[in-house]
């Protein structure tokens, strides 16, 4: 079963949320949804579920709107807010009042407890779990009706290294029986490891839709140089050296530069005959992250 | 809608402040007969309070305010819409039923057999209360089909008020708001046009709900009878549910 985001767009009053967003995430495979705070993940996904209309567009499930099929808890799961549980009520009475609506059973809550390694906290209320353990009774949530397509909004938030691990199985062990897995996060380092394939959005559009050793064979090699005087240099690198300029510089941070597109001689060269003090000066494989950040904006 | 319905009870069942309510609810019963009952012909000094137990609007008045606490069933209504707002449970209520409709629905069933229950609990505690406090002192006969009558009113009216509670906490959704406005509203409001105005404050949901307990007003000015005045606080009901599921399904849950 896919899910198809159909020029998807959404405008709380002047915010425009998502704009004309529409991509495929297929089934059998781990989708990372990717995307800066505010750029629009949440209202997309909530938009796919039902709680917020869209301005236009639409979001489909196996071809449905969510609020057209029968028994969604049974179809997807969608763990879209660790927080939204009553405190005052037990991890398990939070999952009953959700198999009651649901028409599911104790023993399905009991099982997605179980799948989620939350059994013994089934009777602690919820107000006394902790981030990580809210988390994963989001997750559980999500399970209850065995739904073959999973959502789930930021899962790894406030789990621990152990935690992540353990999500990163379960994910890739969902994916492997067929079904649709769609995470998101703001970070794609903690996906890297987890996903199959990658979308990325900012400001609400659409910016990458590929596999991840697609976004893999994007990363480059870069010249980087660490120098006092980071600022001069750069403007001195875009002024370049015999018609030969760099095809990205970026400030990493006061004293080191990312140089693009200009071999590590030159760079060198420009700094003797300019007289600047080098600390560092090596070849280096652009990060993925730092290929995340250049498509979303997030670096000059 | 069976399982829906299922889970609006489990969800009130779950909650402490079910419990915390209906006990209020009772303290405020047995406190509220109590005075009427004490008050009436005692005199401190500047004149009496309130005519002596051998008039028939001091008894009525005994009786009817047996129905004290639909105020606090109304505040119950209004959490039990309010907390999915507060603890951010909306989210999961409506993924797992995406007709916000059906929700609200069940939310109205669920609440409305719970005013019931209110009812039945502060009668069972303010009816023998409320008997013997009469019947130890001289005082007025009514017949004791009116006295039933005004424990089925309070019946009615407390299902009523805890539906129209769940109606106003769908339409303001701030759980501190729409308690806090409830209560201006019921306690300032509507008190000031029964005194001042009582041909228009009969006319509001607490002068439908003071009539389906046979209350009277202090200056003998009389509500509706009983059967309209039902009828009156249900089309208030109805039209407060109406408008709410109605403003329920277009709002956004982000
Ligand atoms: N109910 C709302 N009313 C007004 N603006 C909203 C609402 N919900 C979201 N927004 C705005 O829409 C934009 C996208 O928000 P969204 O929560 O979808 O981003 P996100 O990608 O999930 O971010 P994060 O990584 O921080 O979770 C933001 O500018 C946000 O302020
Ligand atoms: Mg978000």
């Amino acid at each position: 079963m896919s899910i198809e985001f159909r020029r998807l767009t959404k405008h709380f009053g002047g915010t425009h949320a998502v704009n004309d967003l529409s991509f495929t995430v297929a089934p059998g495979r781990v989708t990372g949804f990717l995307g800066p705070n505010g750029s629009g993940k949440s209202t997309s996904l909530r938009c796919l579920t039902g709680l917020v209309t869209p301005t236009s567009g639409e979001a489909l499930i196996d071809g449905q709107r969510y609020v057209d099929i029968p028994q969604p808890s049974r179809k997807i799961g969608a763990g879209l807010e660790a927080t939204g549980f009553h405190p005052g009520r037990t991890g398990f009475n939070n999952l009953m009042v959700m198999a009651d609506a649901a028409g599911l059973s104790a023993s399905a809550v009991e099982s997605s407890l179980e799948q989620v390694g939350m059994t013994f906290a089934r009777d602690t209320k919820v107000d006394a779990y902790s981030l990580g353990m809210k988390q994963r009774l989001a997750l559980a949530g999500a399970l209850l009706g065995d739904p073959p397509v999973l959502v789930l909004d930021e899962p790894a938030n406030g789990l621990d290294p152990e935690g992540i691990a353990w999500l990163r199985n379960f994910l890739q062990y969902k994916a492997s029986l067929g079904n649709t897995v769609l995470v998101s996060s703001h970070v794609l380092s903690e996906v890297q490891q987890t996903v199959d394939d990658v979308v990325i959005i900012a400001k609400g559009r659409l910016v990458k839709a590929c596999s991840l050793d697609e976004l893999v064979a994007e990363t480059q090699m870069h010249v980087e140089v660490v120098t006092p005087e980071a600022a001069r240099f750069e403007t001195l690198l875009r002024s370049g050296l015999d018609g030969h300029h760099p095809s990205a510089i970026r400030l990493k941070n006061q004293h080191i530069i990312e140089v693009e597109g200009m071999p590590i001689s030159t760079v060198g060269r420009i700094a003797v005959q300019n007289s600047i003090e080098l600390h560092g000066l090596r070849e280096h494989r652009t990060d993925l992250e730092d290929v995340f950040l250049s498509l979303t904006g997030g670096t000059a | 809608m069976i399982g829906l319905i299922k889970s609006e009870f489990r969800k009130i069942s779950t909650t402490r402040m079910t419990l915390i309510l209906l006990i209020s609810s009772v303290f405020l019963t047995a406190l509220y007969v109590t005075l009427y009952a004490l008050l009436a012909g005692y005199d401190n000094g500047t004149g009496q309070t309130l005519p002596p137990l051998t008039v028939e609007m001091s008894v009525r008045m005994v009786y009817s305010s047996l129905g004290s606490a639909y105020i606090i069933v109304l505040v119950f209504g209004i959490i039990g819409f309010t907390q999915e707002i507060r603890h951010r449970t909306a989210t999961l209520t409506y993924l797992v039923s995406p007709h916000r409709g059906q929700v609200i629905f069940a939310k109205f069933v669920s609440h409305g057999v719970w005013g019931i229950a209110f009812a039945v609990v502060n009668l069972i505690v303010g009816l023998p209360l409320a008997l013997w406090l009469v019947n130890s002192r001289p005082h007025f006969d009514i017949p004791t089909s009116d006295i039933i009558n005004v424990a089925l009113g309070v019946t009615v009216a407390f299902a009523l008020y805890a539906i129209l509670g769940v109606a106003i906490g769908a339409l303001v959704r701030n759980q501190i708001a729409a308690i806090v406005g409830a209560l201006v509203w019921v306690m300032i409001i509507e008190a000031v046009f029964i005194a001042i105005l009582p041909n228009v404050g009969k006319w509001m949901p607490a002068g439908a709900a003071s009539s389906m307990m046979q209350a009277r007003a202090l200056d003998g000015a009389k509500y509706l009878d009983p059967f309209p005045g039902g009828l009156l606080l249900l089309s208030y009901a109805i039209a407060f549910a109406v408008i709410a599921t109605f403003t329920t399904n277009r709002r956004d849950v982000s």
